[in-house]
């Protein structure tokens, strides 16, 4: 008798070893998912080759940095994609900057090119110009940049993250637009994190994501959101941060200044002014300080 | 009878054993293939927003179009 209930628990204990060695990995797969952190570019154009114009090929490229939850653990990647005609090529070694964007092609882990751009405002478009190498061609890069709005579940995730920093602001943001979501204390960051999953287009939600924007520009849905807003509202002080950033590329290639459009030129010579006055308080700061230093 | 014990007590250990060695080597092994199956994923969430995208503009040229007609 004791010899089958010993021969049962070992085989019961090699059996149960066993499924969970084999099922871990399995289980954990199941978990794999991502969303997209920073959206880069993101679109379709033309590359041509500077010495023959005659000479070029269509590409589609989307590059964005990419929050990847696999075994439970989450992982960032700055990755993209490129097609270049029908060849598809992966993009890695990326950098997304304010308006700029630049990285290595690779084709089965081998590099065959690099590439860098920068973005400029055309209407309320944004266009992707820069250079290209690839298989020891070079070319120019033109890509429209394509509409996309922000994702429910990255809305959510924005207006937390800038409740959870600016509490105090966010508690006026969704003040200011309609009937307070949380209550009067405490950090209400996770409320409206589930608030806005589920309510993306409330006005307390957009106007969170929108606070976020703001301030993070390397996005090109945030610039995309920022341009809509500044259109129609170029007083804000969000809109310089815009203007900013447009203007550090413009600044690079003078003569587009010229082609730019309307509202933008506006929303320039505000930051002029702006710049100016900042400047000019500065220098009297400056020299007043230098008084009070020479009366002493 | 002691005999019987002492088999299946190495059959428990070996069990352990190769368990935690199957273990180790998907740990070993995951190092790549989790970099790979990011990178495969975050690739393939990239394509899935060129594709809903440029449908996008595609509709908005339509729309486009056809206001500027009417």
């Amino acid at each position: 008798m004791n010899k089958y209930l010993v021969l049962f628990v070992t085989l019961l204990a090699i059996a149960s070893v066993s499924i969970s060695a084999m099922a871990q990995p399995l289980g954990a797969q199941r978990t794999v998912r991502a969303r997209i952190r920073t959206m880069g570019v993101l679109g379709e154009g033309l590359a041509i080759s500077p010495s023959d114009p005659m000479d070029f090929e269509v590409i589609k490229v989307a590059i964005a940095s990419v929050n990847v939850v696999v075994f439970g653990e989450e992982k960032t990647v700055r990755i993209g994609v490129l097609h270049f005609g029908d060849q598809k090529y992966k993009i890695k070694d990326v950098e997304i900057g304010n308006a700029s964007v630049s990285g290595n092609i690779y084709e089965n882990e081998t590099q065959v090119g690099s590439f860098s751009a920068d973005s400029y405002v055309k209407g309320t478009k944004e266009i992707w110009a820069g250079s290209m190498t690839l298989d020891g061609e070079n070319y120019n890069i033109y890509v429209i940049q394509a509409p996309r709005k922000a994702k429910p579940v990255e809305v959510a995730e924005r207006a937390f993250e800038y409740c959870k920093n600016n509490p105090e602001k966010c508690r006026a943001a969704v003040k200011a637009v309609g009937k307070q979501i949380c209550g009067e204390t405490g950090n209400c960051a996770d409320k409206i994190k589930n608030f806005c999953s589920q309510h993306p287009d409330d006005a307390r939600c957009k106007a969170l994501h929108r606070a976020y924007c703001a301030t993070h520009l390397s996005d090109s849905t945030c610039r995309e959101e920022m341009i809509k807003y500044c259109k129609e509202h170029p007083d804000r002080p969000a809109c310089e941060k815009l203007a900013e950033v447009y203007n550090k590329n413009l600044k690079k290639r003078p003569n587009m200044i010229n082609k730019a459009p309307e509202w933008f030129k506006r929303l320039r010579s505000r930051l002029k002014t702006a710049t100016q006055l900042k400047s000019g308080k500065q220098t009297n700061a400056t020299s007043a300080g230098g008084e009070r230093g020479d009366k002493r | 009878m002691r005999a019987v014990s002492i088999i299946l007590l190495l059959a428990i250990i070996s069990a352990v054993f190769i368990s935690g060695c199957v273990q180790q080597q998907g740990t070993g092994g995951q190092t790549t293939g989790q970099e790979i199956q990011v990178e495969d994923q975050a690739i393939q969430t990239l394509e899935n927003e060129l594709d809903q995208a440029l449908e996008n503009i595609t509709m908005e040229d339509l729309e486009n179009e056809l206001l500027a007609q009417s």
